[in-house]
């Protein structure tokens, strides 16, 4: 049972991270106003998604626990995911 | 398989589902591309048609989902404990956070077709249905998947097959949330 609290207890931790990042990306990306937004805030706006991204396969997905070769593929699929989309959306 | 620090190196669940999560994710990758080259050739229209999405209908289906693999994550691991009274507990909060999903997106869609806007508006409406709803179909599997797992936690004896089982269901579950996570911003914030 300790090991299930513990476990419970550091994905909340990662669940509250996710929230603040959450609310942190709607600050940022005030996606309601009908002006664009500038390019450092898309890029922001991105970064933040792929850092929720990758706390969530890190912890609920438990990539933190899995082969390093399956961590790595799915580090550099994401890193490529947050050029691709940043470079297209700011340049 | 182990490492020097003597933890266990393994994938949770069957290798098959992790085959699906690698498969979709390669699918989404392109809908992102799609997404985001579209709103570069027509920022403008993007720009006016994201002004009439409820943003804040966006941000509780994101922290449903968030909520919701919480619960997931703390489910299976109660089950690899022997715990499936309490874990069908977190399933069912998880599987509310998903019906509640729904209920929001239908709710959303409504008001936008009875504002007169449909996936034939303009371009950002048509990618907005269409891979919102390819997702919201991800959802409505994936609740099945959340029964068919929480039955799973409650045999009287979960061995490691169930356990095999839950962890795959639990992994699609987060899959699901992972790709919100990237719509959501895309459609809603950028």
């Amino acid at each position: 049972m300790k090991k299930v609290l513990s476990q419970a207890h550091s994905g909340l931790i990662v669940l509250v991270l996710l929230v603040c990042a959450t609310l942190a990306s709607v600050i940022v990306g005030h996606g309601t106003a009908s002006a664009s937004i500038s390019a450092g805030a898309k890029a922001a706006v991105i970064a933040l998604a792929i850092g929720k991204v990758w706390l969530v396969a890190w912890q609920f997905m438990e990539l933190r626990h899995a082969p390093r070769i399956v961590r790595y593929a799915f580090d550099i699929w994401l890193a490529i995911i947050a050029v691709v989309l940043t470079a297209t959306l700011t340049l | 398989m182990q490492t020097a620090g003597g933890v266990d190196r393994r994938l949770p669940g069957e290798l098959g589902i992790w085959m699906f999560v690698a498969g979709d994710l390669l699918v989404f990758s392109l809908f992102f591309f799609v997404i985001a080259q579209t709103e570069r050739e027509h920022a403008e229209v993007f720009s006016r048609s994201r002004a009439m999405l409820d943003l804040w209908i966006g941000v509780a289906n994101t922290l449903l989902l968030l909520v919701g693999s919480w619960f997931v994550a703390t489910a299976v691991e109660l089950c690899r404990q022997q715990r499936g009274a309490y874990a069908q507990r977190y399933f069912l909060y998880a599987i509310l956070t998903g019906v509640a999903f729904v209920a929001n997106k239908a709710m959303e869609w409504g008001a936008r077709i009875a504002d007169g806007i449909t996936p034939m508006t303009n371009d950002f409406f048509m990618l907005f249905f269409v891979f919102t709803g390819i997702h919201l179909f991800h959802v409505l599997l994936g609740l099945c998947v959340l029964i068919l797992i929480r039955r799973a936690s409650v045999r009287p004896q979960v061995g490691p097959h169930e356990i095999r089982l839950i962890e795959s269901g639990a992994t699609f579950w987060h899959l699901i949330d992972l790709l919100w996570i990237v719509l959501f911003a895309l459609f809603y914030l950028v």
